[in-house]
């Protein structure tokens, strides 16, 4: 019985993966989205103003890989940062010394490290120019990058939750069950996302947390209404009844015999929700409700563009390459997702 | 038909009353009071005096949450959003200033969108495959990628690095706009709007054109199309009138889902160019905590979009006689 639900689940993902890979886009879309994770994960070794790795006093130390550790959530609590170059009142840069052996990051800046080259064009220093306050922007953007995707995966998780058990229970339950959920369903589709965040803001502290839990709890609608379709549909096969029939409550019955095979239409809208959450935060944090100065995001360092747009155009070029990179990546994956899953729909271009 | 349209109209109160309930309860349930950040917002002692008054004798604020909301809906069901906080006019009177710019936006991107990806759709759905519908699909594709921010951005750099002084990049009016005439002022409007209304046009573009091209490529698909062909009738009469007559029935739906899209995106690009208009003016009664007109805004807006989505179910009806309601349908 079990073996039969993993089964299904196998074929499915197996068949999927497979025409998948046939799609030169949505390969190339993964391959970016592949890269915009590792670097949102390793920003640390990649742009920081802490070695990676260095010798300072006869001792060796790994202060920037510590970092990037720390930044887990839950398990890095429990790493304590790396001393002395961990601690963020350490200016490494003037601590160590030419005799000392050390590897800095890529780009040897912090995302808040201020200096006095303000407004600088690109150069072979800094290599997207920096800001008004002199922070070099290519470092900034690359910690911009894990805040995107951050707030993409955890608002579009928080909104998988939601309309995966909504649209579940209603497909398996139908009657007066569903009848209410897909009123709930409907009210929650005309909310003005934009609306009702900036509504919030007024009287919560704009936050990346307050961002992401009101673009999860809004953009679940679609997600569970393809849930509750593909619920409705599977119900009534044989391999339910067959479940059903060996004893399986209906909870089992919809967690391991109908999620597996109803998961995939979902897929591909969560997919293009992570673009949309990204989209979201953006706007957002260019309006100045998202993530707050002096911390780094896209949107923000778009907003200071525009502000210092007169003396500094370079500025804007960044962050306007990185949305588009991310959101185009992750219509690629979701579209030959889309194609994979349903082989009717085979003969679209790109 | 009726019972269906009747019935809909009924299902829009639940839905406007949760909106407006969540809303409500939103602003409500938050730590701290809309009065307390208003008084302690910079504001003079006495400013915040008046204003918590005013604010408790329109919401009874001292009443449980379910009384003010009730008290709160009934007015709004005559359109009676009380005074705002930062200026104590009407809410609804600042509401209706503000509408024309951008119900003026969003009419001519609606209609400029459809009249460039109406032809787009239907030339690449005529020749699919072709040179144009491969160019075209890659192009729409790239251009739905980028959000309508990035483009004004990027127009905006444009004008002013090349730079093109004749387009400017914030306001509706020159500062002489009093002293035109009247050919000079729909001039001077119309090049304030000119980069605003290419942004609004935009996001819409890619869509509607791949919309069309599918509904296109459906219709030509059937029966009579090809009886259409083998009668000898020339390909254009095939694929304007039987291809493209046929695709306007799904286009009516399509236009009930724009209006809130393009209302609601109205927010960042107003704030971007400067256009008094319904997003700069929710933006600016965020930024104040003016309580009222956020909550008539966002009610506004509701209606607005539980209605265009109605009309456009109910249009779809009428125009396609093959649609029929009578089966209920979840």
């Amino acid at each position: 019985m079990t073996a039969r639900g993993l089964e299904h689940m196998e074929i499915g993902a197996g068949r999927t993966w497979r025409r998948f890979r046939r799609r030169r886009g949505g390969l190339v879309g993964l391959g970016v989205v592949v890269i915009l994770l590792l670097t949102a994960f390793f920003a640390p070794l990649i742009a920081g103003n802490v070695p990676i790795v260095c010798r300072y006093q006869g001792r060796w130390s790994a202060p920037a890989i510590v970092e990037t550790f720390r930044r887990v959530p839950v398990v890095g609590q429990w790493i304590s940062p790396s001393k002395p170059f961990g601690l963020p009142s350490v200016d490494a840069k003037s601590h160590l010394s030419q005799e000392d052996v050390v590897f800095w990051p890529l780009i040897p800046f912090g995302p808040t490290e201020t200096s006095s080259d303000s407004l600088r064009p690109p150069s072979s220093v800094h290599w997207f120019g920096t800001d008004r306050i002199g922070r070099d922007l290519a470092s900034r953007m690359v910690h911009g990058t894990t805040v995107s995707m951050t707030v993409g995966f955890v608002a579009m998780g928080i909104a998988t939750l939601i309309g995966l058990s909504i649209g579940g229970w209603a497909g398996y339950a139908g009657g007066w069950v569903d009848a209410l959920f897909s009123r709930l369903i409907e009210v929650v589709t005309c909310f003005p996302v934009l609306f009702l965040i900036l509504s919030v803001t007024v009287w919560l502290e704009p936050s990346i947390v307050n961002v992401m839990v009101i673009i999860g709890l809004t953009r679940w609608t679609s997600i569970a209404r393809f849930t509750r379709g593909e619920f409705l549909r599977l119900r009534e096969q044989e391999f339910v009844l067959a479940a059903r029939a060996s004893g399986a409550g209906p909870f089992r019955i919809a967690v391991r015999h109908l999620l597996p095979n109803a998961i995939a239409p979902a897929l591909v809208t969560i997919t293009f929700g992570v673009a949309q959450a990204i989209l979201l935060e953006a706007a957002l944090s260019w309006l100045g409700f998202g993530v707050q100065q002096p911390n780094p995001s896209w949107g923000n360092i778009l907003r200071s563009a525009y502000v210092q747009l007169r003396w500094s155009p370079h500025m804007v070029y960044p962050p306007c390459a990185a949305i588009f990179l991310a959101v185009l990546a992750y219509n690629l994956v979701g579209d030959a997702l889309r194609d994979a899953i349903d082989p009717r729909t085979e003969t679209r271009t790109v | 038909m009726i019972t269906y349209a009747l019935r809909r109209l009924l299902l829009l109160i639940p839905t406007y009353v949760g909106i407006t309930a969540v809303t409500f309860g939103v602003i409500h349930l938050s730590p701290g009071s809309p009065t307390l950040f208003h008084g302690s917002d910079g504001g003079s002692q006495e400013m915040s005096e008046a204003s918590w008054k005013r604010l408790e004798s329109h919401f009874g604020l001292d009443r449980p949450l379910h009384v003010q909301y009730g008290q709160w809906l009934t007015r709004s069901v005559r359109l009676d959003f009380g005074t705002s906080f930062s200026d104590g006019r009407a809410v609804l009177q600042k509401i209706a200033e503000k509408l024309p710019w951008t119900l003026l936006l969003s009419t001519i991107s609606i209609v400029g969108g459809l009249l460039i990806s109406i032809p787009i759709g239907i030339r690449s759905a005529a020749r699919r495959g072709g040179f144009f519908d491969r160019i075209s699909g890659v192009l729409l594709y790239a251009m739905f990628s980028v959000p309508s921010y990035v483009v004004a951005m990027l127009l905006i750099v444009a004008v002013v690095v090349i730079p093109i002084e004749a387009i400017p990049i914030s306001g509706v009016r020159a500062d002489h706009f009093a002293s035109m005439t009247p050919l000079e002022k729909i001039g001077d409007i119309s090049r304030h709007l000119l980069l605003i209304a290419i942004c609004f046009t935009y996001p819409s573009l890619a869509f509607q054109s791949r919309f069309v091209r599918g509904n296109m490529l459906d219709v030509l698909g059937q029966d009579y199309i090809r009886t259409a062909r083998s009668k000898g009738l020339n390909e254009r009469a095939v694929i304007w009138r039987h291809g493209f007559g046929n695709t306007l029935i799904p286009m009516i739906t399509l236009l009930g889902l724009l209006l809130p899209t393009v209302i609601s995106g109205s927010v960042i690009l107003e704030v971007m160019f400067q256009i008094p208009g319904i997003g700069k003016l929710f933006y600016d009664a965020v930024l104040q905590r003016d309580f009222p007109t956020v909550m008539g805004l966002s009610s506004l807006t509701a209606m607005l979009v539980l209605l265009a989505t109605l009309l456009a179910d109910l249009a779809y009806g009428l125009a396609d006689p093959r649609v029929r309601y009578d089966s209920a349908r979840a």
